[in-house]
């Protein structure tokens, strides 16, 4: 009697991000990579200033990310998309914020990043409605594109595990290293091809090599999980390209087909 | 919404109608929750997304299933497997149904083991009461309404609310205003079921947090500095002073449960106060009253409430609930509910409440001395029903249902930004 549907996980083969919805829209895939990142950052920074758990900021990167392997930078505005990600995550991780703070705190991030004077949103500017208008309707499309299914794991405490005394008792500044590269690697669609073990074992690789650290090499330890060493230069190559971009700014590929 | 066939109306949740359904595809009946997400102010309802989260982690056959989700218009549909009748139905239909000790058995290890996966993914219920324990058409037992449901044991714990569980299966510390708890509340509750499928009537109706405190302590004793180490050190316990009370010994518990040593002994530590030593769903369910005999009941052979859910004399509409017993006939089967399903609003405004509290207060009084703020006379009496007595004027219809504190709970955690900010939204 017992049903099994299995852990779930989104996880798509190359073509999906090679192929995207919004590559079909004419987005050039040097824009969309700008764009995925550009909308990591700011979820990051709204994140910060909400005083969200980095655990609901690193949510709302992967929904945000999830939902543009289905969806197209040019139907869905990059900064909605963000504030929507956010706002569900919030939901999500029992850290709920109101719908009118997530918009003041994206309006503000958007204005520093533009060097603007900062301003609050008046409740009565016609953008505070706009904004919110957008952004539930995003919501909603989000909950319908992943069919309900928005349970998101996270490589973080596998990297934990792993470098633990117990198993391969790294030292401090390698364990501070990979957390980093991991919370970086949100940014790219690191997490929406590869399953969090991947990621979690490709990060604890990259992080040695830059320390310049030696791990166990006979037997890969990374063999408990069954990973491909390719998979693993892979998702190295990801995060790698991340530190060659420049400053992520926004592009305004969006078609309102609302006006 | 195109696949579904829509039937009678079950009942009104707590936050949307529930009705009936058959999935034209398949021919399956289903039940299907719907929810208001139109107001932009909230976006999809936190109880919804807890709700689908929780049910899509945790396939058990003893939690109910979410077969689909789907938005259609303003709304948000949850369809459901059917269920055609609860717990609380069975206990209330005393005139047809007799449980035996396996009966009881067979649905303490179905409640027990739907929680023990729950904990098992970290995952607390915090609203266990007869009428979420639903019953499927071949006998099945499941856990459903995980609306209040929350994770628990991350070390970023904050604070949870305690206004959770109806009043009458809140775990003491709950009651104490303890901000910081685990499963051992949803296990409490348990214990309270027991003890209710055994009695056939709630064992501790309170109509107050303060009198429901005083009724279990006086059908369990007042705990000592040894029983529950720590109680005098969560918020609210040291305001009130209960009058000592020796614990029941296991002999009069059998007494008024009728039933075995296994039974009380399992019950005693369910209901233990203390919530670090109070049993686990997984302890419970190696407990030695599973071992032994009489065996639970398989269950298609579990008793069915025959009383279809719209004759209880409840506050459901009308209409619904003709339409219901019309479609249960045509059915062949009477019984029909769905979760969240509010037969009654709580507290009972009833003369039979007041009855009932009068005759307790002859029979048996609790003086507490209450401090100033707790705004009661000093001489005010709370009364108290005795452990043995009996209260079958407090029967039907007067079930307290989980309020909707934790909205507010939500509502008071505001950001502390710039003034600015705040000026500037407050609307």
């Amino acid at each position: 009697m017992s049903r099994k549907r299995g852990r779930f996980s989104f996880v798509v083969p190359a073509e999906y991000v090679d192929d995207s919805e919004s590559r079909r829209d004419g987005v050039s895939n040097d824009d969309e990579v700008m764009l995925r990142v550009y909308g990591c950052e700011i979820i990051q920074q709204a994140g910060q200033l909400l005083r969200l758990p980095q655990q609901a900021c690193a949510t709302a990167q992967v929904i945000f990310q999830r939902f543009y392997i289905k969806r197209s930078f040019v139907d869905f505005k990059v900064e909605f998309s963000a504030m929507a990600a956010t706002w569900l995550a919030s939901k999500l991780e029992e850290t709920p914020r109101a719908l009118r703070w997530i918009l003041q705190v994206f309006h503000r991030v958007d204005r520093r990043r533009n060097g603007l004077p900062l301003a609050p949103l008046e409740y009565h500017d016609p953008l505070f409605s706009n904004w919110r208008t957008n952004v539930t309707v995003t919501e909603r499309y989000m909950l319908r594109e992943f069919g309900f299914s928005i349970k998101v794991e996270h490589p973080h405490k596998l990297v934990l595990v792993l470098l633990s005394p117990q198993v391969l008792n790294a030292s401090h500044e390698l364990t501070q290293e990979a957390w980093n590269l991991l919370n970086d690697s949100l940014r790219t669609t690191a997490c929406v091809r590869f399953n969090p073990e991947t990621v979690a074992c490709a990060m604890i690789l990259l992080a040695a090599r830059r320390l310049g650290e030696p791990l166990p090499e006979s037997p890969p330890w990374w063999e408990m999980f069954d990973l491909s060493p390719a998979q693993l230069e892979e998702c190295i190559g990801l995060v790698n390209h991340l530190y060659t971009l420049p400053r992520a700014h926004s592009i305004p590929v969006w078609k309102d087909l609302s006006d | 919404m195109e696949h579904y066939e829509k039937g009678p109306t079950l009942g009104e949740g707590t936050f949307g109608r529930v009705f009936a359904a058959t999935d034209k595809r398949t021919g399956r009946r289903v039940a299907i929750k719907k929810i208001r997400m139109g107001k932009a102010k909230e976006g999809v309802n936190v109880t919804a997304i807890r709700e689908i989260k929780f049910l899509r982690e945790l396939q058990h056959e003893n939690v109910i299933e979410l077969i689909d989700v789907f938005p259609h218009k303003r709304n948000l549909y949850l369809v459901y497997e059917y269920m055609t009748s609860d717990l609380e139905a069975v206990i209330k239909d005393k005139a047809n149904l007799r449980l035996r000790v396996g009966d009881v058995k067979a649905y303490m290890r179905a409640i027990l083991q739907g929680l023990a996966a729950c904990h098992g993914h970290w995952i607390m219920h915090r609203d266990v009461k007869p009428n979420n324990i639903l019953l499927g058409p071949s006998g099945q037992v499941k856990l459903a309404d995980f609306g209040a449901g929350r994770v628990f044991g991350s070390p970023n714990d904050k604070k949870f609310t305690t206004q959770v569980f109806a009043r009458w299966y809140r775990a003491p510390e709950l009651l104490f205003d303890s901000q910081l708890y685990s499963s051992a509340v949803d296990m409490w509750a348990v214990g309270c079921v027991f003890a209710e499928l055994m009695l056939r009537r709630p064992w501790l109706p309170g109509n107050n947090d303060l009198e429901q405190l005083s009724l279990i302590f006086e059908a369990l004793g007042t705990p000592t500095e040894e029983q529950w180490p720590g109680m005098k050190s969560l918020p609210t316990a040291s305001q009130v002073v209960f009058k000592p009370i020796a614990s029941p010994t296991a002999a009069s518990l059998r007494q008024l449960f009728r039933c075995g040593a296994d039974a009380v002994d399992l019950l005693q530590q369910l209901l233990c106060f203390d919530p670090s030593r109070r049993m686990s769903a997984e302890q419970a369910l190696r407990h030695e009253y599973f071992g032994n005999e009489p065996a639970a009941t398989p269950w298609a052979d579990l008793p069915r409430p025959a009383v279809p859910f719209g004759e209880e004399g409840s506050s459901r509409p009308q209409g619904g609930a003709r339409e219901a017993a019309e479609a249960g006939a045509g059915a062949g089967n009477n019984g029909h509910l769905l979760q969240g399903v509010r037969r009654s609003s709580f507290p009972p405004e009833g003369d039979c409440a007041r009855d009932a509290t009068g005759v307790k207060a002859s029979a048996s009084e609790v003086r507490m001395s209450l401090p100033a703020e707790m705004k009661m006379g000093e001489n005010e009496r709370t009364p108290v029903l005795g452990g043995n007595g009996h209260r079958d004027s407090l029967e039907a219809g007067e079930r307290p249902q989980l309020g909707s504190a934790d909205k507010n709970y939500l509502r008071k955690r505001k950001l502390d930004m710039d003034r600015a900010f705040e000026l500037a939204s407050n609307d």
